[in-house]
């Protein structure tokens, strides 16, 4: 984690979202690797500080804290990607299928364990999805240890963004096993995996199941709040007229419309 | 693709519309030049909202054109085009043609194979161009069929589906972009499947088709819930594009995410709303 973000950035933390963005343009193009060919290596340094940075302070923002927020795993965007992709093994029945990569090299990438953090983190799903579209599943190499199963082994695999195998993990505990501490760690691994609306109604059993547990009762919060700030801002936008049709919008636009 | 993912025009001013307009045609432009008239009927607001974003997203050189086409001959319109018209015009291409294959293989719809067989050719030469994303459009096609014809009624796993393959078309290029996109296009895809189903619901109903959202159809609180998925939907595709650094087309870009997504949703409420008003439909 970075402990002056705006610093590394060069504004004041009261810059408005479009003065960081700005800033962020001008600098990302300024230290591309690619645009400091005599320089990659330090230009490459400087570049990951400077995304890192946007990042925490977009976090930071989101979570609608003033200051540096909670602490996130670093990210480091893998330039290999390669045209790799494939479906992975796995039936249905709550899996998700992912994208394949090249295996990262070992300590690219900090994982949860570096932090104190109870909730796993869970504060920064957006980061820990992008991790998870990183990975190579299992039989890649030596890079990923497997955690067998149950739900000890899910929260393994949730801290280093496995939320496919996480979810496999969780799939082995029989139904009448399955607590509320259960369902608070499947709701972060489907959250994970992009299954929101399977990680909105875990989280929620699990709050139901034990309503005197705060954690929970943050995490089903957590998940919900995009949707709040969603409606929020979608306040700001006229409502569709009860007479209108939409033939008549698109060819008040003007349009082609294909479907009639 | 849908067309859902467009503009509310009444929430733009005439500059902003107007500036919309000409990526429109702008990608028109560059399907006809590329593809002929088989291309052009490829075209989708769904795909100029991919070509609006990551032109603001990359913020490359745009030409600019004045333009006759051929269904407004009368009129001269402006068009906007660059690299990023040409990537957006053949994901056009390419979902278009598995689309046509995918109705082919269901209805043995002629009219399907045809238009596969005249894309046919350009999709070979885009998918060398791009094979990761001809991979995502073709593997996800097809795994949507075999999930359909399981009956699979889970609906972050359906809708995940068209999530997937999306989210690769928004990914320009592998760079440090890749997994705001990436983000962005999976929720995105997520409301378009969600959102083509619910309109389809009483239809497939009645032929007896599947549809995801056929299970939860008799809950009390269904109309409810397709309106709280869809708002869980786009609010994580509205989140990812918050993140990128975009200062382009802004006001654009938030009147699709915010707004325009609804339009199609909220006229159909309105539709049956009425019929339910005149004691038919339900």
């Amino acid at each position: 984690m970075i402990v002056d973000p705006y610093k590394v950035l060069g504004i004041p933390d009261t810059a408005t979202d479009e003065e960081l963005k700005k800033r962020y343009r001008e600098l990302s193009k300024k230290y591309h690797p690619d645009a400091n060919l005599g320089n990659m290596e330090a230009a490459e340094e400087r570049f990951k500080e400077i995304q890192e940075a946007y990042r925490q302070i977009t976090d930071a923002r989101e979570r609608g804290e003033s200051g540096y927020g909670r602490v996130t795993p670093g990210y480091t965007p893998d330039r290999n990607y390669s045209s790799g992709y494939r479906p992975g093994q796995g039936a249905y029945g709550g899996t998700a299928y992912q994208y394949q990569k090249k295996p990262q090299q070992e300590g690219d990438r900090r994982t949860y364990a570096e932090y104190e953090d109870p909730y796993f983190g869970f504060g920064d799903f957006f980061t820990r999805w992008q991790q998870s579209q990183a990975q190579n599943t299992a039989g890649a190499g030596a890079s990923y240890k497997t955690y067998g199963s149950g739900v000890e082994a899910a929260a393994k695999y949730i801290h280093e963004n496995r939320y496919d195998e996480a979810i496999r993990a969780l799939g082995a505990v029989t139904l009448a096993k399955r607590d509320a501490y259960w369902y608070f760690v499947a709701a972060i691994a489907h959250q994970g995996a992009g299954n929101n609306l399977t990680a909105v109604e875990f989280a929620k059993r699990a709050a139901d199941m034990e309503p005197g547990n705060t954690k929970y009762r943050d995490l089903l919060r957590l998940l919900q709040s995009s949707g709040q700030r969603y409606e929020t801002r979608g306040k700001n936008y006229g409502e569709v007229g009860a007479g209108a049709t939409w033939c008549l919008s698109m060819i008040a636009l003007n349009l082609l419309c294909n479907c009639c | 693709m849908f067309g859902y993912v467009t503009i509310n025009k009444e929430d733009l001013t005439i500059r902003e519309y107007e500036r919309y307009h000409s990526f429109y045609c702008g990608l028109c432009h560059t399907l006809h030049k590329k593809y002929g008239r088989t291309g052009q009927l490829t075209l989708s607001y769904d795909t100029t909202f991919l070509c609006v974003l990551l032109s603001a997203l990359y913020e490359e050189p745009l030409k600019v054109r004045e333009g006759r086409c051929i269904v407004h001959p009368l009129t001269k319109h402006t068009e906007r085009y660059g690299a990023v018209t040409d990537y957006t015009a053949d994901m056009c291409i390419l979902l278009t043609y598995y689309k046509f294959l995918d109705d082919w293989k269901d209805d043995k719809s002629r009219q399907s194979r045809l238009g596969a067989d005249a894309l046919k050719k350009h999709v070979d030469e885009i998918a060398k161009k791009y094979p990761r994303q001809e991979r995502a459009v073709r593997d996800n096609v097809a795994l949507l069929s075999e999930m359909e014809a399981k009956g699979e009624t889970n609906l972050d796993l359906v809708a995940g589906v068209t999530g997937r393959m999306l989210a690769e078309i928004f990914v320009y290029r592998a760079d440090e972009w890749q997994d705001e996109l990436r983000y962005l296009g999976f929720y995105l895809g997520k409301y378009v499947y969600l959102m083509d189903a619910y309109e389809d619901l009483e239809k497939d109903l009645k032929k007896g088709q599947y549809n995801v959202w056929a299970k939860e159809r008799e809950r009390k609180d269904f109309e409810a819930l397709v309106e709280n998925t869809l708002t869980m939907m786009m609010s994580e595709a509205a989140r990812a594009y918050e993140r990128l650094p975009i200062v382009t087309d802004t006001e654009i870009l938030r009147n699709i995410l915010y707004s325009g997504v609804w339009l199609k949703y909220r006229l159909h409420r309105n539709k049956l709303l009425s019929e339910e008003g005149k004691g038919g439909a339900k």
